[in-house]
């Protein structure tokens, strides 16, 4: 199902995994957290930040940049990945595996900036909230 | 940002909040977040919003300044929002519609405390193009939702438009801080009574009050010598009896407000604020002191008209209560009201209390209760066990008030695993302990419990039953139903008769005119069923009571609860319908079964 997934790994931390439509992972968390808040916080700010946040290829005489960024690099085993980083360098989101060459992974990210743009939308459309009653903690559901 | 134990997600999402508002056209950041509660992970950025595309108006500057609370210890992982006037530069000092109080600074935040309600979606505000009606979840949309609502709020503040015709009425926010008692005022008010109060507007009067925890309850009005009724609201047993004392009352034209919509915090600003309508309140209050001889501090109702809406009628009268101070030395009545004239006029904080609320039962079971013609209805109900006590613990909280019980039995402990009764009323009467418990889960109930068998010739029952519209039958008792319908009871009034099979597997309901009602009839009725229940009976090892062989009816509260629900839907359908033919039925308890899903393969 599109969408972030949560999960907790073998160590019992938090992490998310982003799948498209055809139910394939696109994104992960880069790390694991320590509680589900935390691991859910990295996924909306990735979901904010990502689809307008330039894309940059990481080279060895390149710094980090100060805002949220795409970089996408080659590995050791030659293989082509991206991570996000937020505004204080930090890595909130990785790709899930090497990619052949360059244009794969830089199509790559494009598919993840429209798909993140995507659940964001879908995000402010549909939600829904009832009108404030002393009852009503959720939308919808009442107690 | 400045630094201090915070998540650094949070610290990341508000560092980018920052960013984006600062490309928002009409916000001016005018510092970094700065942690204002480290242990409560509270944050605040000052902003300057400005009056976009509206001249400056109705007190609202060109420019004004803002702090934007973030709050992410207070359960919202998101961070809770909310925007107040800062504490100095240009902010606003006024108080407007949706907006809380704003006469001055927050206890506990280094702002003003007038935040605004840039949360409500059902007002004026939310029909602007650029207002959404819904709160974003995650932290930088939401902060920067609420920052683009305030510009929004500004605009309207400036054109009067905050309210517009057809929005909800408001009050004023009277929850003034530092000002405020710990006390709650429950008054009773209705249309009714409104026409009663718009011709005592501008008087006063002697009222007498009740404290029931820390609320006051207005008991009755009087007029100012304290003889004559003014108006007395229909309490039920549990106010009723509950000791009183006196208090004072006036009766104003329209809410008493100062500086747009901003309640009096002082007693001068009190006193303006009647003055405005034409009232010169301090005049009522020395009228009524002469017949007021408490020495000790007092409490002061203001009534005032409330609007269906906004530019609308006004329909009910409001109550807001304050505390006026001792003038215990004073023991002459007119230097006395010369005192308390005195201190009307000085700029003393007036002690509001924390929170109103109409008790009136339109208001009080607006969340949902019977039919009036149930409400109306005058119920004996015979048989006060696990059914009859369920029944009537929905009828009493649904809104009836006029409710007679009656059961021969004491409550026993084995009772209390599906009755509304407790261990504290062990060995009590049924009926008289579940009348007690009734009266107090409905304030305006009036609910009698009588230990009798029946037939009875006890006045209190004979009475009851010859005023009965409705005679519910939750005794199970094959012996009652021979009897009925009782002698004196009208011949127009309905029989319900509600029992359960084991288990509550099933509800049997029988309903019929008592000039129509037949024993014979429901005997043929029933007849298959009890066949059927004994013979499941006999297939059972019964649980027992204690002492000889004393077998006790299998039967979980949840099911009871459930078929009381069922068993009051039906006695409601019967009364609104006004049937008088006979109704059978027989519902059989039913609960949806679980179907479960295959496991999803995302783990």
């Amino acid at each position: 199902m599109k969408g972030f997934q949560f999960y907790q790994d073998v160590k019992n931390e938090w992490r998310w995994r982003l799948k498209n439509a055809s139910d394939v992972i696109v994104a992960d968390s880069a790390e694991g957290y320590q509680n589900k808040p935390d691991c859910e916080k990295g996924a909306a700010l990735f979901t904010t930040l990502g689809p307008d946040a330039p894309v940059v290829k990481r080279t060895v005489s390149v710094a980090n940049g100060d805002g949220p960024e795409w970089k996408y690099f080659e590995d050791a085993a030659k293989q082509w990945r991206w991570h996000f980083q937020a505004g204080n360098n930090r890595i909130i989101a990785a790709s899930p595996k090497g990619y052949k060459d360059e244009t794969e992974v830089k199509a790559m990210i494009t598919e993840v900036k429209a798909l993140l743009k995507e659940i964001g939308k879908e995000k402010s459309s549909n939600s829904y909230s009832t009108p404030v009653t002393s009852g009503a903690a959720s939308g919808g559901r009442f107690a | 940002m400045h630094n201090c134990m915070m998540n650094e997600l949070d610290k990341l999402a508000l560092d980018q909040t920052k960013i984006k508002l600062s490309t928002i056209e009409g916000v001016t950041i005018l510092g970094d977040w700065v942690p204002v509660n480290v242990v409560h992970n509270i944050f605040m950025l000052s902003v300057q919003l400005e009056l976009l595309d509206t001249a400056p108006a109705n007190d609202i500057p060109q420019y004004s300044t803002w702090s934007v609370i973030v709050d992410f210890g207070s359960g919202d992982k998101w961070g809770k929002v909310k925007v107040y006037p800062s504490l100095n530069g240009n902010a606003i000092t006024y108080t407007y519609y949706h907006q809380q109080y704003n006469g001055g600074s927050h206890d506990t935040l280094p702002v003003r405390n007038g935040d605004i309600c840039t949360l409500s979606s059902i007002h004026g505000l939310a029909i602007s193009k650029k207002a959404f009606t819904t709160e974003p979840l995650h932290t930088i949309e939401r902060i920067i939702w609420h920052v683009e609502r305030s510009l929004e709020w500004l605009k309207a503040a400036a054109t009067n438009t905050l309210s517009i015709l057809g929005d909800n009425f408001e009050l004023p926010d009277f929850g003034i801080p530092k000002n405020t008692q710990s006390l709650f005022l429950g008054y009773y008010e209705s249309k009714d009574s409104f026409n009663t109060w718009k011709a005592l507007s501008g008087q006063g009067g002697i009222a007498y009050v009740s404290l029931l925890n820390n609320t006051i309850v207005v008991r009755r009005y009087m007029n100012k010598s304290g003889q004559r009724s003014v108006y007395e609201p229909r309490w039920g047993k549990a106010v009723q009896n509950l000791p009183e004392r006196k208090a004072l009352w006036v009766c104003l034209d329209q809410i008493p407000v100062v500086n747009h919509w901003q309640a009096p915090s002082t007693f001068q600003e009190l006193l303006t604020a009647a003055s405005f309508q034409g009232i010169d309140l301090a005049a009522v209050i020395k009228g009524v002191l002469g017949n007021f001889p408490e020495n000790s501090e007092y409490f002061v109702l203001i009534g005032m008209p409330v609007l269906d809406k906004v530019n609308g009628i006004p329909f009910v009268y409001h109550w807001q209560g304050f505390v006026m101070p001792a003038t215990n030395k004073i023991k002459h009545p007119a230097i006395k009201a010369i005192m308390v004239v005195n201190h009307l006029r000085t700029k003393s904080p007036i002690k509001w209390f924390l929170e109103s609320e109409n008790w009136h039962p339109n208001t009080l079971q607006n969340r949902g209760r019977v039919d009036k013609t149930l409400r109306k209805s005058e119920i004996v109900l015979i048989g006060c066990g696990a059914l009859g006590a369920n029944v009537a613990e929905l009828l009493v909280r649904m809104g009836v008030s006029n409710l007679t019980v009656v059961d021969k039995e004491l409550f026993s402990p084995g009772n209390i695993v599906r009755h509304t009764l407790t261990v504290r009323q062990i060995n009590e009467s049924k009926a008289v302990a579940l009348a007690k418990h009734l009266n107090e889960v409905n304030p305006t109930a009036s609910i009698v419990g009588l230990m009798l068998s029946i037939p009875s010739n006890d006045k209190t029952f004979t009475e009851a039953l010859s005023k009965a519209t409705l005679l519910i039958d939750c005794s199970a008792d094959d012996g009652l139903m021979s009897e009925l319908p009782l002698l004196g009871l009208n011949g127009n009034a309905k029989i319900i008769s509600c029992s359960t099979g084991l288990h509550a597997n099933k509800l049997f309901f029988y309903a019929n005119t008592a000039e129509s009602f037949s024993d014979d009839e429901f005997n043929t009725w029933f007849q298959p069923f009890r066949e059927q229940e004994h013979i499941l009976a006999q297939k059972e090892d019964l649980p027992r009571g204690a002492g000889c062989w004393n077998p006790v009816t299998p039967a979980k509260l949840s099911r009871i609860a459930g078929l009381s629900a069922i068993a009051v839907e039906l006695i409601e359908r019967v009364i609104v319908d006004d049937i008088t033919e006979t109704v059978e039925i027989c519902h059989e308890w039913q609960v949806p079964s679980i179907k479960l899903l295959p496991k999803s393969k995302a783990a």
